[in-house]
């Protein structure tokens, strides 16, 4: 299954895919922001990790465009944050953004983060 | 509480009124969980959260329009349950009339939320993100990196980091001039949240627990809940420097000891970060800004910032995938090529100049001189290209001397607008860390005794804030770096009265005001009448000069009272060529810097006289300057005994008084690479070194300082009696 | 002197000057170049000939005349054997090179301590072979800094 990594922190990604590796998932795309992965986003993208506060495009506003597309409209899209205050999190996931993990998690939280979106984009 | 599922809540949200304060609140919990619930499907997702949403602008009472906000909350909801809906037709029809699943059923019903309870929903690790209060961390104290951390990992963090503050860094003195960019903001603001998230992975939680707090001071400002006061930015850039030190101190672990050492102030900038109130910038809040950066190649304060943030931003997101890309090379064969390339074309021009070639033998050879040409040509391309590998930007220190401003200003209680221009300048490597100890002793004199304090400017009828200005540019084949003041301008009584204290001078007659403004270049001259903190650092306005003649620059002031103060420096593009005039004394041949040189004429008897006390001195419109035998001094057989049947060069090097060089005859510019006659000869007197000429020879490069300096000793220069000079 | 006795047999080449043939230990030579242009370096010691070009680099010449405090009258300056001690390359002017020979430890003689126009200070020893007579250089010393430092300074100071 691919994923589509994107975080503006070349480490951070690093850290997203070594993590997605542990826990037994081999295929990755990576960008840089939001611009970036729209770029690189096509159907044979199955999830979609992103950063949330990202120059250029914020995650936010990456899967806003993202799910006005009409290949990218039932990917899960979760979001990588280090801060979980509400109103942020409402107003990502009103952008279309499924379900956030906070930073610094570890790859089980991921996988049940994982797990708990992909029978629903089934 | 109850548990609820979206029918229930649609069914809830329709019966409330926008004063239904209480219900609103306790709804908009519900729907912010159910939002999250897995079994919702992703479809109703954004439209749960967008009424969870809607509904806690009623609760704090974000919204005027209260019915309208209720409204779309309804609309909201019920599209989430239409979407529910819908993905339940879809599922069951994709299901084919098999087995309904559980959890696909339950969404609509089933879902079990209990009302409300957040805070955080989910995140077992959420806690370790806000770590423990770090003011319980003794300084000093040490701490090891983490044992079983990626070391490559951490490197990447480590490159990564850096740059990520430096963006930060740059960024924040942007704000300086514009506190309201809020892309700038952000861009500090992701600096220190990327370092906090990615360090605390790596299980760095010192860090990452600074790194929070730094950045929850910039979210506020983000947030506009603070202004970016002097406070703030004073509390962000000390957060800045932290985390450089932070960062050196790891890079320094995983080298050495992987030991971890608390800096100094952590735990006080730790607390002060948590703490800050802008309330309490009292000593500050007069003039929130003190001091204002521009850059004057962007003429709105608006786009400078707006040039700068994105810029930096851009620089920090795309680590390796954009920009040009480099190679390091090893300076010394770098500086090898360039030797090379300068050898390759003096030999170039041997060939070019042989008669064989140039004709002069008498055989035509028009083949022959036109393919020397075109190698020529080649070989000044690539000594051009070579020089420009050892060129970089001013730019880097323009940005250091911007922070510094700030700090000096602040210290020293001045308002200053510092305004940099040029900043694209190129200057050869070498020489960048050689004029930055010279500039930075400048700015600060500059804003230290160059800039009056506020009241003074203003009951002198100025601006209270005072303007420092750096500017860099190209003239004439040298890099000129400017820094002018609107300051008071140099004190010429005073200088004239220390300078005769300190046995400088006996007095200020026959001086010109560039003499005397040049005596504070003088060895252990200072006219601060109060040894600071800022300029007490045991460097003088000497070593700035010695400084700048190490690397064949020259530097001139010029001042008006009441007006301010300008420094010229003027520097030679790069110091593997000089630019030189070659010169003839009787048999022998020097080269002299060509920035030394102010002009050569040939004299006229009546120019010349001897001054006891002063030597040979030749007068040129009102100056009286003393004159040099290049011929005594080098001790050159079969030169040139009398000025008029010679050449006079006038030279100069910033303190002494412009001096006279007899010469025989120019023989032309060349441009030369310049190289030491070897440590076994170690220093000669009077040359600063050699360098090939054209015919394969060595030419010794003049050290014009010296030579001033060893013609007005006498004893080095023993005038035979009676050499007045008659008409 | 004593102290080298042990190691002072090798190969050395040999030069002339001023009608004595000297050696020089072959390991310390770089080259041997004719004769070129030599650029006076002005208020510097008279054993230093000044500096040439020598593929790009400048690299100092002594006089050897000078430094043994001979004249330089009937002087043929033919050409320049260039030394290397450690890092260093210095030129130094020979009347005419004559050949590398090998001498044994046991050719090898102390030279004597008082010498007739040569500081015996510069000689590693004496090398008899075929029925002549060589000076051994120990070119450490004869191109050591600290007394060309010493002479540069004073020269400067005069």
């Amino acid at each position: 299954m691919k994923f589509l990594v994107v975080d503006d922190s070349a480490t951070m990604r690093r850290i997203v895919v070594n993590a997605l590796q542990r826990i037994g998932f081999n295929e990755f795309v990576e960008a840089g922001d939001g611009q970036e992965a729209l770029g690189k986003y096509d159907e044979s993208v199955k999830f979609v990790i992103t950063d949330w506060n990202m120059p250029n495009m914020s995650g936010t506003e990456f899967t806003k465009a993202l799910r006005e597309r009409p290949d990218g409209r039932d990917v899960p899209v979760l979001m990588v944050t280090a801060r979980s205050v509400r109103e942020d999190i409402l107003t990502a996931m009103e952008a279309g953004v499924n379900n956030y993990v906070v930073k610094p998690f570890t790859p089980q939280v991921l996988k049940e983060k994982i797990d708990a979106l992909l029978p629903a984009a089934a | 509480m109850t548990p609820l599922t979206l029918d229930d809540a649609a069914a809830l949200l329709v019966q409330l009124e926008p004063t239904d304060q209480e219900d609103i609140a306790k709804l908009r919990e519900a729907l912010a969980d159910l939002a999250l619930d897995v079994q919702v499907p992703l479809a109703a997702q954004p439209l749960v959260a967008r009424a969870a949403r809607l509904l806690g602008e009623l609760a704090d009472h974000r919204t005027d329009d209260r019915e309208a906000t209720l409204a779309a909350a309804n609309v909201a909801l019920d599209d989430a349950v239409t979407a529910v809906e819908a993905a339940e037709r879809r599922a069951a029809a994709r299901r084919d009339g098999g087995e309904a699943r559980a959890s696909s059923a339950a969404a609509t019903t089933t879902a079990p939320i209990v009302v409300p309870e957040m805070p955080s929903p989910v995140a077992p690790a959420a806690s370790s993100s806000t770590p423990a209060p770090a003011a319980t961390v003794v300084d000093g104290s040490v701490d090891t990196v983490p044992d079983d951390s990626d070391l490559d990992l951490l490197r990447d963090f480590i490159i990564e980091s850096v740059e990520c503050v430096a963006n930060s860094e740059a960024a924040l003195l942007t704000l300086e001039a514009s506190p309201d960019d809020a892309e700038a903001v952000n861009t500090v603001f992701r600096a220190f949240h990327t370092v906090k998230g990615t360090s605390a992975f790596l299980g760095l939680h010192r860090m990452a627990g600074f790194a929070h707090e730094a950045e929850s001071l910039l979210s506020r400002v983000r947030d506009r809940e603070i202004a970016y006061t002097s406070g703030c930015a004073e509390l962000s850039l000390r957060s800045v420097d932290m985390l450089k030190a932070m960062l050196a101190d790891i890079d320094r672990a995983l080298a050495g000891d992987r030991r971890l050492v608390v800096p100094v102030g952590y735990s006080a900038l730790i607390a002060a970060l948590a703490s800050y109130d802008p309330s309490h910038d009292a000593s500050l809040a007069a003039s929130p800004h003190s001091v204002a950066t521009t850059s004057t190649a962007a003429e709105s304060g608006d786009d400078t910032a707006r040039r700068a943030a994105p810029a930096a931003a851009t620089a920090g997101a795309t680590t390796g995938t954009t920009g040009d890309s480099t190679v390091r090379v090893r300076t010394d064969r770098l500086d090898r090529l360039i030797d090379l390339i300068g050898e390759l074309v003096i030999a170039e021009s041997m060939i070019a100049g042989d008669p064989l070639v140039s004709g002069s033998a008498g055989g035509v050879h028009h083949d022959l001189a036109r393919k020397v040409t075109h190698a020529g040509k080649i070989t000044r391309e690539l000594q051009e290209l070579a020089m420009s590998m050892r060129m970089v930007p001013l730019r880097t220190m323009f940005s250091k001397l911007t922070r510094l401003v700030r700090d000096v200003a602040i210290k020293a209680g001045k308002q200053v607008e510092f305004v940099t221009d040029g900043e694209d300048t190129e200057i050869d490597r070498n020489m960048v860390d050689i004029l930055g100890d010279p500039l930075v002793h400048m700015v600060r004199n500059a804003i230290d005794h160059g800039l009056e304090a506020p009241d003074q400017r203003e009951a002198a009828g100025k601006a209270r804030q005072g303007q420092v200005r750096l500017s860099a540019y190209h003239a004439g084949g040298n890099v000129v770096v400017e820094l002018r003041d609107d300051g008071n301008g140099l004190d010429r009584d005073r200088i004239i009265r220390k300078a005769i204290e300190k046995g400088l001078i006996e007095s200020d007659k026959g001086m010109s005001d560039s003499e005397i403004f040049a005596l504070i270049f003088a060895p252990g001259f200072s006219t601060a009448d109060t040894v600071t903190d800022l300029s007490g650092r045991g460097v003088g306005m000497d070593v700035v000069r010695r400084n700048i003649e190490s690397i064949r620059g020259r530097i001139d002031i010029a001042s008006a009272p009441g007006k301010g103060t300008t420094f010229t420096i003027r520097l030679p593009l790069t110091l593997a060529v000089t630019d030189g005039m070659l010169v003839r004394v009787g048999t022998e041949r020097f080269i002299v810097p060509t920035v030394n040189i102010h002009m050569s004429f040939r004299p006229e008897p009546s120019m010349l006289s001897t001054v006891v006390g002063r030597g040979e001195v030749v007068m040129l419109r009102g100056e009286v300057m003393p004159m040099v035998r290049l011929h005594r001094l080098f001790g050159v057989a079969d030169a040139v005994e009398h000025p008029t049947d010679g050449l006079l060069m006038i030279v100069g090097d910033g303190e002494q008084r412009r001096t006279v060089l007899l010469v025989d005859e120019l023989l032309g510019q060349q441009q030369v690479v310049a190289k030491s006659l070897g440590e076994w000869l170690g220093t000669v007197r009077g040359i600063s070194g050699g360098a090939i000429l054209g015919d394969g020879r060595v030419g010794l490069i003049l050290d014009v300082g010296d030579v001033v300096a060893l013609g007005q000793s006498g004893a080095s220069v023993p005038l035979p009696a009676g050499i007045a000079l008659a008409a | 002197m004593s102290t080298a006795t042990a190691t002072r047999g090798g190969k050395f080449l040999t030069f002339f000057l001023a009608g004595e043939e000297y050696g020089l230990e072959i390991l310390k030579v770089s080259e041997i170049i004719g004769m070129q242009p030599i650029t006076r370096v002005p208020r510097t010691p008279s054993h230093i000939r000044g500096v040439i070009n020598l593929r790009g680099k400048v690299i100092p010449i002594m006089e050897l005349r000078a430094r043994f405090g001979m004249p330089r009258d009937g002087a043929e300056d033919t050409c320049i054997i260039v030394v290397q001690v450690g890092a260093v390359q210095t030129g130094v002017v020979v009347d005419k090179v004559s050949e590398v020979v090998s001498i044994g430890d046991a050719e090898i003689e102390d030279a004597p301590t008082f010498g007739d126009g040569i500081h015996t200070e510069y000689l590693l020893g004496i090398g008899k072979t075929n029925g002549r007579v060589k000076l051994l250089l120990d070119i450490d010393r004869v191109l050591s800094g600290d007394e060309v430092a010493a002479a540069a300074a004073a020269a400067s100071t005069a």
